[in-house]
């Protein structure tokens, strides 16, 4: 595992190193036998676009003492709530055991290929995009409805059928609704933004 | 006379930099990071068009067992 992360420095593509370091940390934690790490925030927007989105550093939700105890071995260390490794160029930040969506979220989390026996965790499209629209409606993150939209397209594009019952009830709740229609509606017409 | 700079030496200050930074807690995530300034519409409409270019360029799909595959990554 030691000598796969340090292949991980020869990645060019930030975005791919990152994808890659994550991929070999989800393996490790099975290996170790325990939870693998879902994927939320910026880093799963970047992982869903591909790219089209960037992001610094890597929050993931994963058993903290197994996450911290093979940071270390590693060689990451701790400044604030963020693990980093200068050799690498990888931040992470440990940002709960589970997901605070709750027990449903945590049953729709997508996995993710990126290489041939390499999966990573991340959290549903639908949960990202109540996550973006809070950003943009409470936060007044403005880019984040555009980031919303672009996740419903990559959804659309992968032939996954977006489950609007569920988007509609977490928008309820997050009191986002107003939002979600104006993702849905743009989605629906296939106008920009 | 000292060469020019390249590619790999930018990348390296970049990477040198922002460690240091972060070590000396200049880097610290306290908050979301948000962006507040609206872009130009336009601006906006360029970067939703490049998302979907690459989402269509490198289609994504579920695989006979509902795992996403990303071909961006492989």
């Amino acid at each position: 595992m030691k000598r796969k992360l340090g292949e991980i420095r020869r990645i060019e593509d930030p975005v791919k190193r990152r994808a890659t370091f994550i991929a070999i940390l989800s393996r490790e934690m099975t290996l170790r036998g325990e939870r693998t790490p879902v994927v939320v925030g910026g880093e799963a927007v970047e992982l869903y676009t591909q790219g089209s989105y960037t992001t610094g550093d890597i929050d993931i939700k994963s058993p903290r003492a197994a996450t911290v105890f093979i940071l270390k071995e590693w060689g990451f260390s701790k400044k604030g709530r963020t693990w980093f490794n200068r050799e690498l160029d990888i931040y992470v930040d440990w940002v709960g055991a589970s997901l605070e969506e709750g027990e449903e979220a945590e049953n729709r989390v997508t996995t993710i290929k990126v290489a041939k026996g390499l999966e990573i965790r991340v959290i549903s499209i639908e949960d990202l995009v109540i996550d973006r629209l809070n950003a943009a409606k409470w936060w007044g993150d403005v880019d984040s409805l555009m980031w919303a939209k672009v996740l419903l397209g990559v959804k659309k594009r992968s032939r996954g059928k977006i489950d609007r019952a569920y988007l509609q009830k977490r928008a309820k709740e997050e009191a986002v609704a107003d939002f979600l229609a104006k993702a849905l509606s743009s989605n629906r017409s296939g106008r920009k933004r | 006379m000292r060469g020019a700079l390249t590619y790999d030496d930018l990348k390296r200050n970049a990477i040198e930099t922002r460690a240091e930074l972060f070590e000396k807690g200049d880097f610290l995530r306290v908050s979301r990071k948000v962006r507040k300034k609206p872009r130009p519409r336009e601006d906006l409409n360029i970067l939703y068009e490049r998302a979907i270019e690459r989402a269509s360029r490198y289609k994504p799909y579920y695989d006979k067992d509902g795992k996403l595959v990303l071909p961006y990554f492989l």
